[in-house]
């Protein structure tokens, strides 16, 4: 019996949730905050088990790098990581720091995490050392150069709603399981720290196909911080000192709906005209993903 | 508010804000108002861009805060007012002239509505730009913009004082709220010479080619400008990296795209990006230099 392989990539690509390695094989990214409160993204890349991408990075024949997109001026550059990632028999791991004053866009920006081979690949027969799934083994590949054999899905500041919420594991046990708590931090332009159980928080930082479930929960966590914003500057204006929060108000204005300092300011509609909710019923599992990639 | 002293050659910006509320007043997408409500809004503006000289049009703008001034740009003077088919539908000679008075200008500033609309307003009150020139429509080069707003404020057809006011604010600087975010790079003139100008640079920088060039196959009427545009900034973001976009618009000028008709030059640009997707889905192109990219295109058939 033949068995069709599932390919929209013309070679194993490491993903999320995806099916082209075996399951010990992984590829994520971690969001940590700038050295010094510096206006920079600061990303951990990590590559689990002994595969062709941690093989290629090791050699030198693949880097991590991060694609940064500002739709709204046309603006997109691949960011490559220049340090040397610590090597491990089980991991690579990598920080990499994207100054953001040095870039000329404007919000909102999305990052996309990936590895990247620095040359072509010659053809060669997939083997289990590789750690790709069954399914690949035997099958001759070639690699072009700059192809993406790893990615993580476009994260960050994906749209406004995630882009003011940073969030935090509860590493003290604090929270009962499936909950979270938002506090406002006048910290780097103001944020809300969103500290989630942790149950919640792996799902949250990988939702996979759950990903419209993780965008409600962020419209939550921004609702509960619209909420703090509505009763501590309601009446006085000293908000204004903090850029995200002016930037906040500014497209608060521009969907014309009501601002904190409003009579009838109602958070969740606020939230919504951001970021309407939306319950995708036909969306089959090869448009995710598509949506993944793209 | 911020108390703004208007000094040494800096202009004000508008609230952003407040611009994108009144664009929502004068056009009445949803139609949860009144029309005649939304008329008299619209006779207001036409009224005051119709006025002789400038005060009329820029009293309109007194209800819009000022949230700063431009940080980054002084006001320079350009050598004569911009007549009414330059702003409507501006050769290239001029495209030049207001990029090189703004050559300066950072991108994100130039993919602003608010900017652009702050920019003109002030060429309005330096009387660079005649408030009815801005209704003048591209295509109709012997109907000046005041004809057309006396026409439209004497009701002489049907919807004209909508569309009078469309023009309006798409030429100061786009039209967000109907167009997208692509509005500032294709409705807006000014800024629309801006950014041919701006890429026109990079593309010849990449590849030795000639800027006049390269900036005139990018304003061949409507294609490839605006694919290349609404690419970007609303399809494919990999167009705006500009390791792929100087290559794609060398490949397209390769391609003898020029000498097409503009459907079809259209359609050849249409399909040539949607292979370009294709291909970038699995190889990040943005980290080959133009060259290798030129390169790979050459393979790509447009």
């Amino acid at each position: 019996m033949s068995v069709t392989i599932p390919r929209f990539f013309p070679y194993p690509i490491m993903t999320s949730n995806g099916i082209d390695y075996a399951e010990e094989h992984s590829y994520e990214t971690t969001q940590l905050d700038p050295v010094g409160g510096r206006n920079a993204v600061r990303i951990q890349h990590r590559v689990q088990g002994d595969n062709l991408v941690s093989q290629l990075i090791s050699d030198g024949r693949a880097i991590f790098a991060c694609t940064v997109v500002a739709p709204w001026c046309a603006y997109r550059r691949i960011v490559n990581a220049t340090d040397r990632p610590a090597l491990d028999e089980k991991e690579i791991v990598l920080q990499q720091e994207i100054e953001l004053e040095t870039m000329d866009f404007t919000h909102p920006v999305m990052f996309q995490p990936a590895v990247i081979t620095t040359c072509e690949i010659q053809r060669f027969k997939a083997k289990t050392s590789h750690g790709f799934d069954k399914l690949w083994i035997g099958e001759e590949i070639e690699v072009p150069k700059a192809a993406m054999i790893a990615i993580e899905p476009f994260w960050n500041a994906r749209n406004v709603v995630q882009s003011i919420l940073k969030v935090k594991k509860d590493q003290e046990g604090r929270l009962r399981p499936g909950s979270f708590e938002v506090t406002e931090s006048a910290e780097q332009g103001f944020y809300f720290l969103v500290e989630v159980a942790p149950d919640l928080y792996e799902g949250l930082l990988r939702p996979g196909r759950s990903f419209r479930h993780q965008e409600s929960i962020y419209c939550a966590a921004l609702s509960q911080g619209l909420d703090i914003l509505c009763r501590k500057y309601k009446d006085i204006d000293t908000w204004n000192e903090y850029q995200n929060l002016r930037l906040l108000y500014s497209m608060l204005k521009e969907q014309n709906v009501q601002t904190w300092d409003e009579d009838d300011f109602k958070p969740n509609q606020a939230v919504a005209a951001f970021h309407p909710h939306q319950i995708d019923v036909n969306l089959g599992n090869e448009e995710y993903d598509l949506l993944s990639v793209t | 508010m911020v108390v703004v002293i208007h000094n040494q050659g800096d202009f004000p910006l508008y609230s952003a804000a407040e611009l994108s509320r009144q664009r929502h007043l004068l056009i009445d997408k949803r139609g949860v108002e009144e029309e005649s409500v939304v008329i008299r809004r619209q006779e207001e503006l036409a009224t005051a861009a119709e006025t002789p000289g400038p005060k009329s049009f820029l009293r309109w703008f007194d209800r819009i805060p000022i949230e700063g001034q431009s940080p980054v740009l002084r006001f320079r003077n350009s050598d004569h007012p911009l007549t009414g088919q330059e702003v409507s539908d501006p050769p290239l000679s001029t495209e030049r002239a207001n990029y090189d008075l703004l050559s300066a200008l950072p991108p994100r500033l130039a993919a602003l509505p608010s900017f652009w609309v702050s920019y003109q307003i002030e060429m309005i009150r330096r009387r660079l730009i005649q408030p009815a020139d801005l209704a003048k429509r591209p295509s109709a080069s012997n109907e000046t913009g005041r004809a057309r707003l006396q026409k439209a404020l004497r009701r002489k057809k049907k919807n004209l004082l909508d569309q009078c006011t469309r023009t309006i604010l798409r030429q100061l600087g786009g039209l967000p709220e109907e167009r997208g975010n692509v509005t500032a790079f294709v409705d807006c003139r000014l800024s629309r010479a801006w950014w041919r100008g701006h890429l026109s640079h990079q593309i010849a920088e990449d590849f030795n080619l000639d800027v006049e060039e390269v900036w005139a196959f990018l304003r061949l009427a409507d294609a490839p400008w605006d694919q290349l545009q609404q690419y970007s900034v609303k399809r494919l973001t990999i167009v705006g990296d500009r390791n792929i976009r100087s290559s794609i618009v060398a490949r397209l000028l390769d391609a003898d795209l020029q000498a097409e008709k503009t459907d079809l030059r259209r359609k050849r640009t249409q399909s040539f990006l949607a292979k370009v997707g294709t291909r970038g889905a699995y190889q990040a192109l943005g980290a080959l230099t133009p060259q290798e990219n030129l390169a790979i295109f050459k393979g790509i058939d447009v």
